[in-house]
């Protein structure tokens, strides 16, 4: 292994601050995992001094309105010159430089498709108000992760970018040092210099190959993560000052690219190995890393489909039979702590990926939908472009002289076109909140119920959720089972997402039914807030055997239930208890009575009387909505 | 301009390619629908049919691009020129290929006031929008799952009707706006629309590729694409070349393909067996069918071609079925086995 340059970083961290600056437009930019912000600052501060000089850095942050994103109508120009004066919006203004964007998890649809489209293409295409443009933006973007819980950056960004960069100590240390003034020089030297070394560096097959294996045994299915691989890879060998990629670079690649990746681990080796030479010091303190010394795996069966030609030896760099094995080593070594735990304990794809923060609101609220006229006040603002637009026919009337020959014009001295704009030329905008229905489906997965038809309880959800989507509605999903409830799926409109996460619902355990009610009221409550009109269907046999302090017994369960019941009644939510038992339980109609909901016996599976429940469901919505 | 990557260079995604193929033979087959991991090229291939397609006649001077011979899908003005005799010259010009972003807004999706000639001139002059400069051509939106109900409201108006109404600001226009929707997205971000489902006449699924040579394919071109688009495309032109005469000589063949009513007939069965709604599944079939016929050279429409078209023309019109887990496609394809693949059985199960 060569050694690396003594005067590089060797947290990967900061290591990749550099390759962004070599590479800006092939590499995408950096997700930065939960950063301080002092350490946010840092790093894009360096990005963009080692870019080429006089590169921008502009910040989009969450709440950025479509126009500002884009590019829109430049207000003061438009109405001084009597025609449309486009404004180039934030992401055309970055072109060659950062594109800050906190709290990144937040950031509405249509501007991460608008970053997505700027990342793939270079470029941002205006399609607004009266303009259609299309500007460079060629950008290194900079994602602030602050996500708790659930919100997640979107992977549709995330994927667009090479660097998933966590901040620890020698990071944090080596970017200040970096950062130090009298290293200035030396760094901006170095980045120009790999730049320009950048296009002349030749990648061999074998590396391409070898990171496409190891990208394959970690699970890593993205074919823009196999490329920002080995466009790492020979940025890293500019920077290293070679022309041509070596393990080294190939290593640090997938140590940078692919484990943050990962999603499983290589299968085992058959076990025929010497211990070797043992692991360098690694990247991570990995305090809870329970894996053996990592013995070089093989590869995962190599189908002999391909008659690719790794053989042709080289004489450059060493070359060892797999390159794949090399690299997975790298993988391995960087990755993050938590990430090996999980990985061993599902040792699955999958279960990786999780929930995708819900979008907001795009403008100031709800939906923009076009402009009605009105006058701009108590909070309604005007909409400048069909203002104009309304106003526009009547001008030459109303100027009383037709604007005409610049002979005419160049001899007075208001030369200037104006726009005579009237009250009734007012348009507002309008905008449609977006209330609309959220389907709260209250599952009971207990063993009682499992016996009667979970399979049928699933199957009647399942129609619901068919219709529900057709109608745009959001649904959310809870199960009960044992000792307590599961917010399985929290309001979405993502119906396939819906229907896996029921179809892996076990059944078994008791019936905590008063915990179910408390937990669909607080999540009718929390849809109620952010403006929705909730709807909540119970489904259950309503054989409440587990009270609410979490002991077993059908009597105190019953009351509790009744109890929370009557709680959820006096918010006057609109809800459907859905009997699941076979002929109907004295006490689930009760329960039902309790919360004022509609009670309603499961038929028995035949697809008309489902479809009666269904419409039964639809029309509640409606009175609800 | 962007140097697109070229279509005959995209490896794997064969039904991707296919059914943008077969569109572009019969723009009457409807648009496709992208279904699909990340990074799976979606969006490559739709840029790259651009390069790809032959030119199309348009009236010259026409901002809707009328087909000069198409005389009942004209503009109001082609149809008042050809109306008072004149007989305007067609020249040649590039099927157009139009992204519609997420962040359009109406107008522009559907055209509005020329404010700049209205404030400056006082003439009431209509701007063409999307729906107008995709006329003849392809619309293609990404993450189409996201769009905007209302914008949403506006394709499907304009993709049933095949004309766009603008009634707004004191314009009142009416132009063809035939086009060729395709739309990609991950249907696990948010489901689509069914009306607007249905109005695609194929939908494809791409998935990453499993096998790790075709992998290392797709990385090492995009990789000399980036680094020499000129030589890259250089290198593939031929390939395209080639692509592009099949489409011309499928259009050609078409209209000469006649389908046989058997075919016909276990169309019509197969949607029978799958319960898809309307006649819209069938007449998709149908055109799909005899398109693929027409690509591939065929002289004549047989069973075969339906088998292979019926994934791509029916997955998407299966009702949601609460008992059966298995995906669409399988479903087709179940169909389709149970329905044509044993003849022989039959013929030995008679005593």
């Amino acid at each position: 292994m060569s050694s690396p340059r003594p005067d590089l970083p060797t947290s990967l961290s900061a290591l990749s601050a550099l390759l962004l600056a070599v590479d800006a437009r092939g590499l995408g930019g950096a997700v930065l995992d939960h950063p301080v912000h002092e350490q946010a600052r840092l790093y894009g501060s360096l990005v963009r001094a080692w870019l080429p000089r006089g590169a921008p850095m502009r910040r989009v942050p969450s709440s950025v309105t479509a126009d500002r994103l884009y590019g829109g109508v430049d207000l003061a120009a438009t109405l001084s010159a009597g025609k449309i004066v486009a404004e180039k919006g934030v992401l055309a203004g970055a072109d060659g430089g950062v594109v800050v964007v906190p709290m990144a998890e937040r950031l509405n649809v249509s501007a991460r498709t608008a970053v997505c489209e700027v990342l793939d293409y270079g470029e941002v295409t205006v399609q607004r108000e009266g303009i259609a443009d299309r500007h460079a933006s060629r950008v290194c973007a900079l994602l602030l992760d602050e996500s708790v819980d659930d919100e997640l950056v979107h992977p549709a960004l995330k994927d667009r970018l090479a660097f998933t960069v966590r901040f620890d100590g020698r990071a944090s240390e080596e970017l200040e040092w970096m950062a130090d003034e009298s290293e200035a020089h030396h760094f901006e030297t170095l980045v120009r210099d790999a730049r320009h070394r950048l296009s002349q560096v030749s990648v061999d097959e074998q590396w391409a190959e070898a990171l496409c294996q190891t990208a394959d045994a970690f699970g890593v299915d993205s074919v823009r993560a196999t490329l920002f691989a080995l466009r790492c890879a020979r940025a890293h060998a500019a920077l290293e000052g070679r022309l041509m990629v070596t393990e080294a670079d190939a290593e640090k690649a997938a140590a940078l690219v692919l484990a943050p990746r990962a999603t499983r681990l290589p299968p085992p080796p058959p076990p025929e190995e010497e211990p070797g030479e043992e692991q360098q010091p690694q990247d991570q303190a990995d305090q809870n890393d329970p894996e053996p010394p990592p013995p070089p795996p093989e590869p995962p069966a190599e189908t002999p489909e391909s008659e690719q030609t790794p053989d042709t030896d080289d004489d450059g760099a060493q070359n060892t039979p797999d390159s794949g094995e090399l690299l997975r080593d790298a993988v391995q070594a960087a990755l993050p702590p938590g990430l090996l735990a999980q990985l061993l304990q599902h040792n699955t794809a999958g279960s990786m990926q999780g929930r995708v923060g819900e979008e907001t609101p795009n403008l100031l609220r709800g939906r923009p939908r076009g402009a009605r006229s009105g006058v701009p006040r108590g909070g309604a603002r005007l909409h400048l472009l069909e203002t104009l637009r309304a106003a526009a026919p009547w001008q030459r009337v109303r100027n009383n002289a037709p604007v005409m020959a610049p002979a005419l014009g160049a001899a007075t001295t208001s030369a200037r076109p104006r726009v005579t704009v009237r009250r009734e030329d007012f348009r507002i905008r309008r905008f449609i909140e977006k209330t609309g229905t959220t389907v709260i489906f209250v599952v009971d997965a207990s063993g009682s119920s499992a016996l009667y038809r979970l399979a049928e309880a699933k199957g009647a959800v399942e129609l619901l959720l068919a219709e529900t989507y057709a109608r745009r509605d959001r649904v959310s999903l809870i199960a009960f089972r044992g000792q307590g409830t599961e917010l399985l799926l929290p309001p979405t409109r993502a119906l396939a997402r819906a229907k896996k996460v029921l179809a892996a619902l076990p059944g078994g355990g008791g019936t905590p039914l008063s915990h179910a009610i408390d937990a669909a009221l607080e999540q009718a409550l929390g849809t109620r807030r952010a403006g929705s009109a909730p709807l909540v269907v119970i489904m259950t046999d309503g054989r409440a055997n587990i009270a609410r302090d979490g002991t077993p017994g059908r009597k105190q369960a019953e009351l509790d239930a009744l109890t929370a019941g009557a709680r959820f009644a006096s918010q006057h939510i609109p809800a459907m208890f859905v009997d699941t038992s076979p002929r109907g339980e004295v006490v689930a109609r009760r329960v039902a009575e309790s919360m004022k909901a509609r009670y309603i016996l499961l038929p028995a599976a035949d697809a008309k009387a489902l479809g009666g429940l269904v419409k039964t469901a639809m029309q509640m919505a409606e009175g609800g909505g | 301009m962007r140097p697109v990557y070229p279509f005959s260079a995209i490896v794997g995604q064969e039904e991707m390619k296919l059914a943008l193929l077969l569109v572009a033979i019969d723009p009457s087959i409807g648009g496709v629908m992208v279904f699909g991991d990340r990074g799976t090229g979606k969006s490559t291939a739709v840029r790259a049919l651009a390069g790809l397609l032959p030119q199309m006649k348009v009236v010259q001077g026409c901002k809707y691009g009328c087909d000069p011979a198409a005389s009942t899908q004209r503009c109001d003005e082609c149809a008042k020129r050809y109306a008072d005799g004149g007989h305007p010259r067609a020249v040649f010009a590039p099927v157009p290929v139009v992204d519609l972003p997420l962040g359009a807004t109406e107008d522009r999706v559907v055209g509005a006031l020329d404010l700049e000639r209205a404030l400056t001139t006082g003439e009431k002059a209509f701007e063409p929008g999307l729906l107008a400069r995709a006329h003849r051509g392809f619309l293609y939106v990404d993450e189409v799952n996201l769009l905007e109900d209302h914008l949403v409201d506006l394709l499907l108006d304009a993709a049933a009707t095949g004309e766009n109404v603008v009634e707004r600001e004191g314009v009142s226009v009416r132009h063809p706006s035939r086009f060729v929707l395709v739309g990609s997205g991950n249907p696990e971000e948010g489901e689509l629309r069914p009306q607007l489902l249905d109005r695609f006449g194929l939908a494809v699924d791409v998935r990453t590729p499993k096998v790790i040579a075709m992998r290392i394919d797709v990385i090492k071109r995009r990789d000399a694409f980036d680094r020499d688009p000129e030589a890259f495309l250089a290198h593939w032109q031929k390939a395209d070349n080639k692509i592009r005469r099949s489409i011309e000589k499928g259009r050609a063949r078409l209209d000469e393909l006649a389908v046989p009513d058997e075919i016909l007939e276990r169309a019509a069965e197969l949607c029978a067996a799958l319960g898809t709604d309307g006649l819209r599944g069938e007449l998709t079939l149908l055109r799909t069918t005899r398109a693929l016929a027409a690509f591939e050279g065929a002289d004549t429409v047989t069973l075969e071609h339906l088998r292979r078209i019926a994934p791509l023309a029916l997955r998407h019109r299966l009702r949601r079925n609460v008992l059966d887990d298995a995906g669409s496609t399988t479903r087709v394809e179940r169909a389709v086995a149970e329905l044509w693949d044993t003849p022989s059985a039959d013929v030995v199960a008679a005593p």
